[in-house]
């Protein structure tokens, strides 16, 4: 038997040995042509799946942080037009009965925590607390402060900054609206509110959010001044925003990865910003791109298990009658006395290529045989000759040899001598000596 | 592909495919259990449902209440009885209304998260360390933060009051801590209070007697009373109208229900707000995933309540100033023509004016008192067109805020 050194991945036939199969070739032809297009195609459907994802949850962030500050501002713009409503009822008023104006503030003391009447020298000439008591004691010396100091100066709305109360964790910020002298348009006092920013608290904390997503407000210091959970404000945490959108998502305030979105309102002629962040986590923002995804591996996987079945069996079909025809080819070259032409009848009937080859090949098979058996009997016989003339030809030998001839003088003279009587011999002699000649 | 193994493959696939494409993000339904001592609060407790059903809880579906109440004891040992069968019952969140309670709630070895409303002072009550980090799991809602202010509060609506006589009990946490800011209150304001507790002895408790007989022996130098935040005197209420009413003094409580009852005004929590308060809160642990503990306890909104029947009927007149600034107003039901007896209407808005006359009714019943005389000109339009809104007001405007 014929022997060869098998590489590792061949798969040889029945006493046959072969180096990359047609079966393997085919098999792997046939996954190629059927399962790389569409893990091109699953591919590309992905990528843009999780791209539509991402821009439509940026839309999403955007229409979430656009409402949030728009309910932003027109909380600060409510208390600016109370305000000013305000003012025009103080002219030419007594401290009374301005006191009496201000405390008609319809946010206070819901939205205002107080609200002081300062006069052209930063004094107060009113002031109404939805907590404390306001004595002359108690009243304060606005002339140096911010708060007081710039609208006069400026005639412009002014908001402070951001302030925390010690003691309770209360975030405030005053908003402070000149008064103007109808008659010389010269600014003559300063109403002065502390709009309770907790508000805005209660504004983000009942504001309508989907799951993994959050807003707060950043300060023009990138403060997070409100936030679902008021530890993350009252930790005085910071926070900048990306300049630009990450390739697929930012850092959140959190450190997570997010998709996220913010707006900008400007109250006071710029002297206060507030930021508006609207984000989600990348995980929650992308879910059902993900799980578009992870079908379309899934299809992927179900279309390879299938292509691969597939093409396994196409090669088969393929293979397996040559595998059958080399095995027969194989016997016959051993030998056609074990050949048997109906193996291959089961090929004979495919009516392709194969069928026919096996047809051929099952002709050439049995007439090979019957020649092979038709050769061996002429063999056969001819060695029967061969062997009957070397027989003769050794008897010819034998007899034409010298030693024959002498022999046979021998005994031509022994029978003649054999014809004449002879003297009786003693019984003791041998045997042999009696037989010998 | 009709085979046997052809038509299981397909419903494998199918299989598979379902459960890729299922998003699995089911609503989760919260049990929130509930403990309170008495009925009193129940306004809180519709409240604090009301203000869930605002922020998107539907009652069955994704939140489950589990009322365990009312205790009718603050015995400490009945607290911690109930509150653990709340916690037996595997609530996502207690939801408590009293101070007791809140206390016991506290102590429990639990992660459950607690939130209380109306608690007067959970600083000095022991159930949290500080307001803006109250630890252990606890937050709620405060209301123990108006008392000095309701007091002058009470200096403007009835000026000529100097002594202001206020009975208490001294077993009572909050009723303590009331007076205390009262009197801090009265020192800034000149004025002088007359306290008096229910029981000379702080180790014995106070009976329902010696209860009376403090609300009913009013002190005859007395011009005013100010009920503190004491459950069992405002539970007086009655008996101290019926005194105030024949002396013709000004009472001053801590609730508008109370108000409601016939005291004078009150200025400080609004059962029917606080429980939305609470709500959200309960909503930021819920939801947003907040640890209870890490939000600030919040202060009660603020509400001035003025029950201008009984001013009439005590003879006193109240400005204009004040009684816009409220958000409340129970006016007298003669003044109206078409309210309903003892209906309850809102305060107008700030900023409107109407030129309505004053009923006679009601103009025969308002005498203006010494200091508010200068004023009353000026104020009897006002006046007169709180008492003529009713008509003009709907009802469901009643808690809008000035």
């Amino acid at each position: 038997m014929t022997t060869h050194q098998q590489p590792p991945s061949s798969r040889p036939f029945k006493g046959v040995a072969v180096r990359n199969s047609i079966r393997s070739q085919l098999t792997l032809a046939f996954i190629g042509v059927s399962f790389i297009p569409l893990v091109l195609v699953g591919l590309t459907l992905a990528g843009l799946t999780i791209i539509a994802q991402r821009e439509q949850a940026i839309s999403r962030e955007r229409a979430v942080a656009i409402s949030l500050a728009g309910q932003l501002d027109d909380l600060f713009q409510r208390v600016e037009n109370e305000m000013a409503i305000a003012v025009k009822g103080l002219s030419s008023q007594t401290d009374f009965e301005d006191t009496s104006v201000i405390s008609r503030l319809p946010s206070f003391p819901d939205t205002i925590q107080s609200v002081i009447l300062a006069d052209a020298n930063g004094r107060e000439r009113a002031h109404i607390d939805r907590l404390k008591i306001v004595t002359d004691a108690t009243k304060t010396d606005w002339q140096y402060l911010k708060e007081f100091s710039i609208p006069l100066q400026t005639g412009q709305t002014y908001y402070s900054s951001l302030a925390f109360d010690d003691k309770t964790g209360d975030p405030s910020v005053y908003v402070s609206v000149p008064i103007f002298n109808p008659r010389s348009g010269e600014v003559h006092g300063v109403l002065i509110s502390s709009l309770r920013f907790k508000r805005v608290w209660d504004l983000i904390a009942a504001f309508p959010v989907d799951r993994g997503e959050s807003v707060y407000v950043l300060d023009s210091i990138n403060r997070v001044v409100a936030h679902v959970n008021p530890s993350i404000t009252l930790s005085n945490r910071r926070f900048t925003l990306p300049a630009s959108v990450g390739i697929l998502a930012d850092t959140g305030l959190l450190g997570n990865r997010a998709v996220s979105s913010s707006r900008q309102v400007v109250r006071g002629t710029g002297s206060a910003t507030f930021t508006v962040v609207a984000e989600r986590d990348l995980g929650v923002a992308l879910e059902l791109a993900f799980q578009t995804v992870g079908v379309i591996i899934g299809l992927l996987i179900v279309a390879f298990l299938l292509s691969s079945a597939h093409g396994f069996a196409a090669a088969r079909r393929l293979t397996r009658p040559i595998a059958a025809l080399a095995e027969a080819a194989e016997i016959i070259r051993k030998g056609t006395d074990n050949f048997d032409p109906r193996t291959v009848e089961p090929i004979m009937l495919r009516t392709d290529e194969l069928g026919q080859l096996a047809r051929v090949f099952r002709n050439m098979g049995t007439e090979v045989k019957v020649r092979e058996q038709a050769l061996k009997q002429q063999v056969q016989k001819l060695r029967i000759e061969i062997d009957e003339a070397k027989k003769e030809k050794q008897v010819a030998e034998i007899t034409e040899s010298d030693m024959f001839k002498d022999l046979k003088a021998k005994a031509v003279a022994m029978r003649a001598r054999s014809s004449t009587p002879r003297p009786v011999i003693a019984n003791n002699q041998p045997e042999e000596e009696r037989s010998s000649p | 592909m009709t085979s046997p193994k052809a038509r299981w493959l397909l419903i494998c696939i199918a299989a598979f495919l379902l459960s890729a494409c299922s998003s699995g993000s089911g609503t989760r339904l919260f049990t929130i259990g509930i403990l309170n001592v008495n009925t009193a609060t129940q306004q809180t407790l519709d409240s604090f449902k009301e203000g869930m059903k605002a922020l998107g809880y539907s009652e069955g579906q994704t939140v489950r209440f589990i009322y365990n109440g009312p205790t009718n004891s603050t015995d400490a040992k009945i607290v911690a009885t109930r509150l653990n069968e709340l916690l037996d019952a595997k609530v996502d969140l207690i939801f408590v209304m009293n101070t007791a309670i809140a206390i016991g709630a506290a102590k429990l070895e639990t992660t459950t998260p607690i939130v209380f409303a109306a608690v007067y002072d959970p600083v000095a009550s022991g159930i949290v360390a500080e307001r803006i980090h109250p630890g252990k799991n606890v937050t709620g809602v405060l209301h123990g933060i108006s008392e000095s202010k309701r007091l002058e509060w009470f200096t403007r609506i009835a000026p000529t009051a100097k002594r202001y006589y206020v009975p208490y009990n001294p077993r009572d946490v909050s009723a303590t801590l009331s007076l205390a800011a009262i009197k801090d209150a009265a020192t800034q304001l000149g004025i002088t209070i007359l306290e008096r507790p229910c029981t000379a002895d702080s180790a014995k408790s106070c009976t329902t007697d010696d209860v009376l007989n403090i609300v009913t022996n009013v002190p005859e130098d007395a011009d005013a009373i100010m009920c503190p935040a004491d459950s069992l005197i405002v539970g007086q209420i009655k008996k101290i109208n019926e005194v105030a009413f024949a002396r013709k003094l000004p009472v001053s409580v801590i609730g508008h229900p109370d108000v409601e009852n016939g005291a004078l005004f009150s200025y400080g929590f609004n059962f029917k707000r606080v429980g939305g308060q609470a709500a959200r809160l309960t909503d930021q642990i819920l939801r947003g995933g907040v640890k209870a503990g890490d939000l600030p306890i919040e202060a009660a909104e603020l509400d001035l309540f003025i029950n201008l029947d009984t001013a009439a009927k005590i003879g006193l007149f109240i400005p204009n100033d004040i009684l816009i600034a409220a958000s409340t107003i129970l006016r007298p039901v003669a003044s109206t023509a078409s309210a309903t007896a003892g209906a309850t209407v809102s305060a107008l808005p700030a900023l409107v004016t109407t030129q309505a006359t004053l009923p006679p009714a009601t103009a025969a019943t308002l005498q203006p008192t010494e200091a508010s005389t200068m004023q009353a000109t000026a104020a009897s339009s006002a006046a007169t067109e709180a008492s003529a809104q009713p008509t003009e007001q709907p009802t469901q405007s009643a808690t809008a805020a000035p």
